[in-house]
């Protein structure tokens, strides 16, 4: 009964994917034949081909990974820290900051495009890289799941390395990262996701080919014929799911592998 | 090496509430093994804090040896501790953990190595330097986090319950290893602690705490023979001593139900000396003071046997008569049957007597 379940759970999620790959393997003029070939049993290159020479479409990855892996590097940075210090630090203006970080987060984000995109463009720093990086910097979820996870650090940890004379750099660096690792990775995997399928801040905020991503340079398929290619569309839409699932299997692994070694010799 | 001055250390964590530590003078001596004993919330731990700089005092100094270490940084102050959970870092080998603190002050990677292996040869932790300590027995991170406290030869040593998570039996070995380790490695030892067993068997001197204040400093011996109060004298000694609340007679002696009894002639002058109200005074024996007469064929006085509990060697006794109520402590093969009506005798040295205050005339 429960495999049954997840059978048809499965099938709900997996169709679409098996549908755009399918598409992406035929010529555009054979997709609306009747009855539907379901697996092309002639399969079609053409598409990918077209994609990889016609396009830039290795660029769009390119930039696409820069933007999110700097992005996702520094907020690790600077999460960590801020978290660190918001957790166990005392000063003046703490839970006025916390507030306000979450307070934040109740800001739709579509709100906050006009107003970005003003700052963005007085800073001159419109169609560069710095205007795709610079605002995603901004999310404060990070610094609240990573709070979530030094709090779970037993504070004697902390107490020990100030006795062997680490100062608070010391005990950041070798104490709480180590022992906040899961929730970088978690951090990790959330923004990098988030910055590899955003679509509507990179197309208000870059305007030359050279500054596409994944994601806006995909819509750039489609208007370009009257009829869409809808084969190219697909083949596009399979080979920008290559390199995330390349980033996430990285980032399992060392979710898992981490806490499997410590269950079994435990 | 140095000892430990403590003067009028206060630290309140809130306005409105006790003070944690309260106004704790006290002296460690160089090479001392000092005991801190107290129930939970007393404090001991807070004060262990402030001596290693964990913590700050609201009020008072703190010498370590000569030195004023009130704004002292815990790792400038040449302290080390040993937690309760034994606080290793879990990422890291018992030897990396061993090694940290020599690693914070940049101590050259040979001499590092050197003082690694003989603080783990100390400790024989030879086989398991390699481990994480993750794969490490409870008694075994125990002994990696001594070494880790001892590595550097510190001053003094700070040592925070530090046997409370090991069973019965590893607590024993690993108390005679600490002891051991005392004798080997010279250096002050404050030593924390809730159980009154540690207490007396490890400690020089014994520190014993209540509600933030130090109601007593004296040998182990000490303390148990004379208890500077009523809190004192129950809370060390298993099981605890006895209190029955009565009156002074004019005669000096004590009168409370099932009990009449001349006191020594010591301890009536140091009671009737204080004042003229006989009333609200307590008298405490050690169940092991408290002997049970028919037993020996003599007349029964009212008293009636409540509990027996055997514990092999010895049995307890729970004697009651009317409101008071006297724990004796009897020798292997006693038998007494609950219900049975027998009589007290309480020889004169075995009493203590406390004031309406709860304090010890005599100490």
């Amino acid at each position: 009964m429960r495999r049954a379940a997840v059978a048809l759970f499965c099938l709900v999620a997996l169709a679409p994917f098996l549908y755009v790959l399918s598409t992406s393997l035929k010529q555009t003029r054979v997709l609306f034949d009747y009855p539907p070939d379901w697996i092309p049993n002639d399969p079609y290159g053409g598409n990918y081909t077209k994609l990889l020479t016609d396009y830039p479409f290795v660029r769009w990855v390119f930039n696409t990974l820069l933007v999110a892996g700097v992005v996702t590097a520094v907020k690790l940075c600077i999460d960590s820290m801020a978290a660190y210090a918001l957790t166990r630090m005392r000063f003046a203006g703490r839970r006025v900051v916390l507030g306000a970080m979450v307070a934040t987060i109740m800001i739709p984000p579509a709100l906050l495009i006009i107003p970005l995109f003003f700052i963005v463009r007085d800073a001159g720093l419109l169609d560069t890289y710095w205007a795709l990086i610079l605002p995603a910097l901004a999310n404060p979820v990070g610094v609240l799941i990573l709070r979530a996870f030094i709090q779970a650090v037993p504070e004697e940890l902390e107490h020990a390395a100030r006795v062997d004379n680490a100062n608070a750099w010391q005990v950041y660096r070798h104490v709480i990262l180590p022992a906040i690792r899961p929730g970088l990775v978690v951090v990790a995997s959330y923004v990098f996701l988030v910055q590899y399928v955003d679509f509507v801040w990179p197309l208000v905020a870059t305007q030359s080919d050279s500054k596409l991503l994944v994601s806006t340079g995909l819509a750039t398929l489609k208007p370009r014929t009257i009829n869409v290619d809808w084969g190219l569309t697909s083949a596009g839409c399979v080979l920008s799911m290559v390199p995330i699932t390349v980033v996430f299997l990285v980032f399992q692994r060392q979710l898992v592998g981490r806490s499997l070694v410590a269950g079994l010799k435990g | 090496m140095a000892g430990v001055r403590l003067s009028g250390v206060t630290r309140r964590y809130a306005r409105d509430e006790p003070a944690a530590v309260d106004a704790v003078s006290l002296e460690i001596a160089d090479g001392e093994l000092f005991v801190l004993l107290g129930p939970s919330g007393c404090g001991k731990s807070t004060l262990l804090k402030l001596i290693g700089g964990l913590e700050e005092p609201d009020e008072g100094e703190i010498h370590i040896g000569e030195r004023l270490v009130n704004y002292v940084s815990p790792g400038r102050r040449d302290v080390a501790m040993v937690f309760q959970s034994y606080a290793l870092y879990p990422h890291m080998t018992a030897r990396e953990n061993i090694r940290f603190p020599l690693k914070m002050r940049k101590v050259a990677r040979a001499e590092a190595d050197d003082a690694v292996e003989r603080a783990a040869g100390v400790l024989d932790l030879g086989a398991l330097l390699h481990r994480k300590v993750d794969a490490l027995s409870g008694g075994q991170r125990q002994r990696v986090a001594v070494a880790r406290a001892i590595v550097r030869d510190p001053a003094v040593l700070l040592m925070d319950e530090p046997l409370s998570n090991l069973d019965a039996l590893l607590r024993m070995q690993t108390r005679e290893e600490l002891l051991r380790v005392h004798r080997s490695v010279p250096g002050t030892i404050v030593y924390v602690t809730h159980d009154q067993v540690e207490a007396m068997t490890m400690g020089d001197r014994i520190g014993v705490m209540d509600r933030g204040r130090l109601v007593q400093v004296a040998t182990p011996l000490e303390v148990y023979g004379r208890p500077a109060n009523r809190f004192v004298a129950g809370f060390v000694g298993t099981p605890p001593m006895s209190f029955v609340d009565g009156e002074l007679t004019p005669e000096g002696g004590f009168r409370a139900e099932g009990i009449d009894l001349a006191l020594p002639r010591e301890l009536a002058r140091a009671a009737l000396r204080g004042g003229e109200d006989r009333e609200g005074w307590s008298l405490g024996v050690r169940p092991e003071a408290v002997q049970v007469t028919s037993l020996n064929g003599g007349p029964p006085a009212g008293w009636t046997v409540e509990a027996v509990e055997h514990l092999g060697a010895d049995s307890i006794v729970g004697l009651r008569h009317g409101r008071s109520f006297l724990r004796s402590r009897l020798g292997f093969g006693a038998t007494v049957t609950p219900g049975s009506a027998v009589g007290v005798w309480l020889p004169a040295e075995g009493i203590h007597l406390f004031d309406a205050h709860g304090r010890n005339v005599l100490a």
